[in-house]
Parts: C-alpha cells; structure tokens; sequence
C-alpha cells in the first residue's frame, strides 16, 4: 500500500507541474470558429446573409477547414461559454447568460431593430403544407391551421422571444362541432421549441372541441420537414422550416411565416469585443481573420 | 431412454436455434444497409467514395443526375480508426489494469465497491458523457491548444476511452477470474512474487477473455456518436494533430441523416456500410490473432504479456493497477458531483411526477414510464436467447466446428455495429412491421438486437467460468446434459449472467441513437401501452438539451437517470447474493476452505 501511495503522490505532482508550465505559456490563441452542420436551417440563414465585402456570399465560398461543426444550438452554445477565443451563432430566442450577444454592424439584436430591418441577421420561422393536398387537408389540420395564423398564436410568439407576424391574423375561435383526427408535425428544430408552447395554447383556448385532436410532432431538421410536406398523402403533414422557402419547391410546398428569429453572433463573455461587421464575420468564417486582436486593429 | 433423449435433442435444436438467431440479425443488417448504400456507390463509383479527400453533399442531389456536391469518406474513416485506436489506448489500459486490481488486490467492501463503480460508469449515458467532456475536460485542455479550443482528437480520445473503460474492465475482471485458482497458487509454489503469479500466470491464461473485453470496447468506441459529435469538432477533415477538429463516420451519420437529400442519405448509409465492414474486419483480425496463439499452446512467451517479466516490472503493473482504479473512482466521482450540484437544484415535483401537456411544464414521468417498460420488454426479449446461445456456444459446440466460429464472428460484428446503424435497421424492420408508427414495442426490439452480443458474450465467460468437474460429476450422477446444464452450470454461473443483465440495462438506459428513430424523439405524454411512442430518459435527456432552453431541466432528468441506474445495481446486486445463496448451498463449505489455503499461503510466504 505505501508503495502505491508514493505513485499516487507522483502522478499528482506531475499533473501540477504540468498545468502550472501550460498555465505560463502565454500569447493569444486563435479563434476557435464554430458553425453549425451543413443542412441547419440556421446555417443556411447565416451562411446566405453574411457577404464579403464585394458581396461573396459566405455560401459560394464555402466555410473554412477546421471550423468545430455542431448539430445542436445548445452545443454550440457550451463551446463558445467554455472558449475565451470561441464565436458562434444561434437563435436569439435561445442565448442564455452564459454567452455574450454581439452588436452587428452596431446595430443590437433586440425584437424592434429584427422587426424594422436594421439588424440584418435574421431569418423566419415557416409553416408548411403540401399544396397538392390543396383544401382535402383534414379538417383537424385545417383547424390547428387556422389557429397557427390566429392572433392568438401571435401573442405566443410575443411572450416567446420572437418577433411576431401579424399580417393577415385573425382571431381564432374553437370550432362550433368537435373535430377530431391526427395532425402530424415535423421539421426545424430552431422552431420545434415555439411549437409546443403553441400546442399548449391551442389545447387550452380550443377546450372540449379539439379534445380529439392528437397532435404527433417529431422534429429533426428543417428539410426532414420540407420531404414530409412533399410526401404528405393523408392531408394531415405540417411542416416547420426555419429559413424560407426554396423557389424550387414553390410549386409543392403552401407556406406562410409564422415569426422572425434572429441569428444572434455570440463570443465568450470574456471577450472584449462587443460590436462586429458583416465583413468581418466573412472573414473571420472563410479562416481569413485567425485572431480577435486583428479586429480591433483593423 | 427414449423420451429423454428426444428431450436433450429439442434442447440442442433450441439453443442452437437461438444462436444461429444471432447471425440471422447479423445478416440482416448487413444486407439492409447494403440494399440501401448500393445506388449511392453506383452514382459515385467505390474508389471516389473511399478515397474521395472531399465531403461536401448537395441535399438537392438525386439519383442518376449529374452530382454537384462531393462525396469523399477518406477523410472521416481516417478520423474513425484514430480515433478508435486512441480510445482504446486510454480505455483499454484502464480497463484492463482495473480489472487485475480487482481481481488481485482488493478484496471486501473496496471490491464491492469498486465493481458497482464500474457497473455505474456503464450506465452513464452518452449524452452526458458528452456534456461533462464538454463543461468539464474541455476548459483543462484549452489552454493546451493553439485556437484556445481542445475539441478534437485528444478530447475525444479521452472521453470515448472513460467511455469504453467499464466494458473493458468489467469482462477482463469476468476472464481474470475465470482462471483456475490453482494457476495462481502453482506460481506462488514456484517462488514467484504475487505480482508475477498475477502478471505471468493469470494474465496470459485470461487472454482470451481479455482480447473479447477488448473487441467490445473496439465496437463500443467505433459505435459511439452522441458523446462524439460533442467533443470532435466534426469538420470533415484528416485530425491534423491532438486538438485538430475531425469527424468520426458515425458522427457523420447522426448530424446530416436529418437533413439528408436522396443521394446524401444513400451516401450515408454507404457510411454505415463502410463502418460496418471495417467492423467485421476488425473482428476478424482479432480473432485470427486469438487462434493463432491458442495453437501455438499455453507456454512460452506470448506477444504483449512478454512485457511482464522481471520482478519489477510485475511490481510497476500493480502500482498502475491501483493508479488506475484510483482513477476511475475519481472520474466517476467528478461526474457524479457534477450532475449532483448542476441537477438536484432543479429537480422540483412538476419536473418528477407532474402530468405533461404540450407547451406545459416539462416532466419526467411518462419518460420514465417508457424507459421502465423498454428495459422490461428488451430484457425479457434479449436474455433467455442471449443466454440460450451462449448455452449452445459453451456447452454443446465443438470450438473447431467451423458454424460455431460463423456464429461467435457474427456475435463479435453484432457487438460493433453502431447503435445509429441498429436505430436505422429498426426504423425500417420493426417499425414497419408494426404497422409504421413509432413505438415502445418497435424501440424496445431494436435494443433487444443490440443488446444480444453483450448477454451472449458475458454468460458465455461464466459459464465456461464453471469448472469442468461440476459438469463431470453431474454427468457421472446420471443427470442429462439439459438437466446439468439447468440445475448445475446455470446457478453457478449465475453471478455473470446477473453481471451480463445489469451491463443491459445499463446499455438501455444510455442509449439514445437506437430509439430516435424507433420511438420518437420530442417530449410525449404518457404512453397508453407497447404500441403507443415513448422517450426514454436518455433521448429526453438529448431533446431537452436540444435547444439550450432547457438546459437546468436536462441536468435534472440526468440525475434521476444516474439515481436509477444506481438503484438498480443495488437491486440485480442484492438478488445476485439472493440467488448465489440458494442455488449454491455448498458454497460455505467452499469457502471455508478456500480460507484455509489462503491461510496457509500466506504462512508460507511469511516464512519464505
């Protein structure tokens, strides 16, 4: 036994000379850049608004090797709040505490500045359905429909975080008769949070009448909901995109926005800087800017 | 003599039934993911999928279409077989050191204590490996990388090692022990130091059971994707170096199946095709290596083991055994303490027994209610075949029969296919079949395949555990083979078969891959029967997680998943003392004098 407490007490001490070397080597690090996978509704959004300076989409020139990629907001969310050096992007309506929201081009991430175009990083929530299936949608899809453009969705919305879409709501009241039936949702899970608030509110204001209505959602990503859509054969699909609509799949696809996220830029809230550039962003996710501190000079 | 001898015969035909049920899953899967990889290969051609450096798929891609994205794996099946190689390196080490510890040097309650321990860290689902790697290791290795990031190989290495270790711990401790007692006292008798006996003698008589410990972990770590995607990085490039971001071919899987187009999705099951090969070809290399020194007879020196040979050496190997447990205890510990202070603040009783309705407060209830009867159902369904076909593999088959050596490879290539490939095989077999809706039923199936090569796997190492002249002298009393196999192999082995459903039910409660495609994945309310969906706590664990809202939720539902994993320890623990008691009457009588040559031993070491 006393043997192998000397090895313990080794092994401790080299774990402590080690980190106290590291902790003294110094200098600044490189940004640790990252992006969400290919295919998130997110990373489009961001991938298409932010441009060059001789307007290059970011798209067209592709992200740089070595970006960290992730599937989830949240991990994204736990890269940037545990690396000084990191940045990211996410929904606005999911930063928490443990990150810092950058201005844009000196323009705050806030409802109003989304709602009157000043912050330009933002992209909307849309609701889908097969337009093939035209009026044989179910008379249960149809009513949850009709709520989903009520104004009483709206306020959903509001108290959610997001910027609300009033144009052409109207108040929803429960249906006369009961319906009953299955409404099948799947798509984005940026919107996927904001639906199940929406489900609540339309089991509460509907009551009895929509008793009978089972809602199944199952989300995994804003395209599984576009080939839902498209696939829809029972006239009770909905589908949740969280970047508009593709003109290619205009003919299938019946749409309408349902709420304006922003894209919010977050960095370690460590980090000094607070506001950043449209360009600078490009940059910094083609791997052309390696260090916070070519920022500032700049 | 007539009757009983149909009777012994059925008795074969059942067991070898179920074990040849296990290469029938096996071939299932294989020819499923082949049929669906197939058009994707012919768009690419096989080379410029292999070796293509480039990954960048076009969703909008179709079969038979000009292709304008790319579809090139070299740069993630790189990523994969580092990756695996330096997690078993962390993984296996520990493991394999826990084990001999474990055996050798302690005994008591620092035993007992010490195997839940590992029975605990098996349970640990991914998810949360992931988020510690994440919240914990991460910021320690910061500061050691150049972009003040350590996602990437190290990380991954380290997290998927701790991953695999009580794998690996736990089935070299199963073979450790599996060796005569005797072994260990010749060497003793020989004049070696206890150290050498344990290094020289027991270690290269275990390496069978050693080498199956490690080819579980191989398929545990190549399997693994959750834990992964966290802490990888993920770009689709070659791992540069310690803390270059990569992608692992089962990463690949889980972060682009949900946006995939047509050719996309093809090429991703072409991934899991791929994966699936260089599991089988890992299984079958391994086993090559295992057979050849069996040939080659027990003595001399063997390739690995060598290594042990002077006195100090031996005593070096039981320094870093202890090095080793001590740090698994302080790893489960760190973990514990984490989820402990980050959850129990949280845990509130709307989030445990609260009624759940969409867009209301969150609670656990129905999830738990899922994950209960999913451990029921796949528990009844995997053991009696699991224990079936480990039956037929160590009572009845020749080990020369060349069957027996298919079935036992198709067992190993079962235990590395990734539990994202199982969740897609069961989305199209078991969903299907029961009718296209996602369910209980369909999930709990799906687990029931995957958890077949770890029951088969583990009772076989405790059935061969039982001495030979148990069987003999049954056999020599008149009893049939069934009858000896029931009354007498059984409840003797009986301590590794409970071991066997614990790691199950540890493995049900991890996972999350297979059930994400199986039984749903958002928060459902509480399931009416078999038929209707469910989450189990892990995929709710995942989901709440999902969109950072409901991160002190997640934490919550995590320490409520660790608590039944540990409380069901407890309970497999206590019924396996139950249970030894009854069946094994003798068993005082043994171990009296079990003591006594202890005793004995230890007098003469004193004098020598």
């Amino acid at each position: 036994m006393k043997t192998s407490k000397k090895v313990i007490f080794v092994m401790i001490a080299l774990v402590i000379a080690l980190t106290a070397v590291l902790a003294a080597c110094g200098g600044e690090k490189d940004i640790a850049v990252i992006a969400r996978t290919s295919g998130s509704g997110t990373r489009d959004a961001f991938e298409s608004i932010v441009k060059s300076e001789d307007g290059t989409a970011l798209k067209d020139a592709g992200l740089m090797k070595g970006a960290l990629e992730q599937d989830k907001t949240s991990t994204v969310i736990s890269l940037v709040s545990s690396t000084e050096t990191g940045i990211g992007y996410v929904s606005l309506g999911s930063v928490d505490d443990s990150v810092k929201v950058l201005k844009v081009e000196g323009v705050e991430a806030t409802a109003e500045n989304v709602l009157s175009g000043d912050y330009k990083m933002q992209r909307p929530f849309v609701i889908m359905t097969s337009k093939a299936m035209g009026e044989n949608l179910t008379a249960a899809t149809k009513d949850f429909l009709a709520f989903l453009r009520s104004t009483q969705a709206q306020d959903v919305v509001k108290e959610e975080g997001y910027v609300r879409q009033d144009e052409g709501a109207t108040e929803y009241t429960a249906p006369a008769s009961a319906v009953s039936g299955t409404v099948s949702i799947s798509g984005s899970t940026s919107v996927d949070p904001l639906m199940d608030k929406l489900i609540g509110k339309y089991k509460e204001i509907g009551g009895a009448s929509v008793a009978g209505v089972e809602i199944s959602k199952n989300c995994q990503g804003t395209s599984h909901g576009i080939s839902a859509v498209k696939a829809d054969k029972t006239g009770n699909v909905i589908g949740l995109g969280s970047s508009a609509v593709k003109e290619a799949d205009e003919a299938e696809i019946a749409h309408f926005e349902i709420a304006l996220d922003a894209i919010a830029v977050i960095v370690n809230p460590e980090n000094a800087l607070e506001d950043i550039t449209i360009a600078q962003l490009f940059d910094i996710y083609t791997g052309k800017t390696v260090k916070f501190s070519a920022l500032s000079a700049a | 003599m007539g009757k009983s001898s149909i009777k012994e015969a059925c008795g074969k035909v059942v067991f070898a039934a179920t074990a040849a049920l296990c290469i029938a899953a096996a071939a299932a899967i294989f020819v499923f993911i082949i049929m669906k990889s197939i058009p994707a290969l012919a768009e690419t051609g096989l080379a410029n999928f292999l070796f293509g450096t480039e990954w960048a798929p076009d969703a909008n891609d179709v079969y038979g279409q000009p292709l304008a994205g790319s579809y090139g794996i070299l740069p993630m099946l790189v990523g994969t077989l580092v990756a695996t190689v330096c997690a078993l390196l962390v993984g296996g080490t520990l493991g394999f050191f826990t084990a001999v510890f474990l055996s050798y040097y302690c005994k008591g309650k620092v035993k007992a204590v010490f195997t839940s321990v590992i029975n605990l860290l098996a349970g640990v689902p991914s998810v949360i490996f992931g988020f510690f790697g994440i919240k914990v290791v991460m910021p320690l290795f910061n500061m050691l990388s150049p972009n003040g990031n350590s996602s990437g190989l190290l990380l991954t290495s380290v997290i998927l090692g701790m991953m695999i270790f009580p794998t690996v711990a736990s089935l070299s401790k199963t073979a450790l022990e599996a060796v005569p007692q005797a072994y260990y006292e010749g060497a003793l008798a020989l004049g070696g130091t206890r150290d050498q006996a344990v290094f020289r003698t027991v270690v290269p008589a275990a390496r069978s059971g050693i080498t199956a410990a490690m080819i579980l972990g191989v398929g545990r770590a190549l399997g693994e994707t959750m834990a992964v995607v966290m802490v990888a990085g993920n770009s689709p490039q070659f791992p540069e170096g310690l803390f270059s971001s990569f992608r692992t071919m089962t990463a690949n899987i889980v972060l682009e199946m949900g946006y995939a187009g047509e050719m996309q999705m093809g090429a991703l099951f072409a991934t899991g095709g791929v994966l699936l090969v260089f599991v089988a070809i890992t299984v079958i290399l391994l086993s090559l290596v295992t057979s050849d020194k069996k040939s080659k007879g027990r003595g001399g020196k063997k390739f690995g083991f060598s290594l042990f040979n002077g006195r100090k050496i031996c005593f070096a190997g039981k320094a870093f055994s202890f090095v080793s447990a001590a740090f698994a205890l302080a790893f489960l510990a760190a973990l514990i303490i984490y989820l402990l202070v980050m959850g129990l603040p949280h845990l509130s009783g709307q989030l445990l027994f609260g009624a759940y309705e969409y867009g209301g407060e969150i609670s656990i209830l129905p999830s738990v209610a899922a994950t209960l009867m999913t451990v029921g159902i796949s528990l009844v369904i995997a053991l009696p075949l699991g224990i079936c076909a480990a039956i037929f593999l160590s009572e009845y088959a020749g080990s020369r029969n060349p069957l027996v050596r298919i079935i036992r490879g198709a067992i190993d290539v079962l235990s590395g296919v990734p539990s994202i490939v199982y969740g897609l095989f069961g989305a199209v077999t078991f969903v299907t079949l029961l009718g296209g809706n996602y369910s209980i039923a369909a999930g709990s199936l799906t687990i029931s395949v995957m958890l077949l090569p770890t029951v088969i796997r583990a009772t076989e190492e405790s059935l061969r555990a039982v001495p030979m002249s148990l069987r003999e002298g049954a056999l020599a009393l008149g009893a049939g083979k069934l009858r000896t196999v029931f009354t007498v192999v059984l409840p003797s082995a009986m301590p590794g078969i409970i071991a066997a459903a614990i790691l199950s039910v540890g493995r049900v409660m991890s996972e999350s891959a297979p059930f994400m495609f199986t039984m749903g994945s958002s928060i459902q309310p509480m399931p009416e029967g078999a038929m209707s969906g469910g989450t189990t706590l892990a995929v709710l664990l995942y989901y709440l997680s999902g969109e950072n809202l409901y991160t002190d939720e997640a934490y919550a539902c995590a320490c409520v998943l660790m608590l039944i994993v540990l409380l069901l320890n407890i309970a497999a623990e206590v019924a396996g003392r139950a249970l030894q008691r009854k069946f094994q009457g003798e068993k005082n009588a043994d171990k009296k004098s079990k003591r006594n040559r202890k005793k004995v031993l230890e007098q003469a070491k004193e004098n020598g």
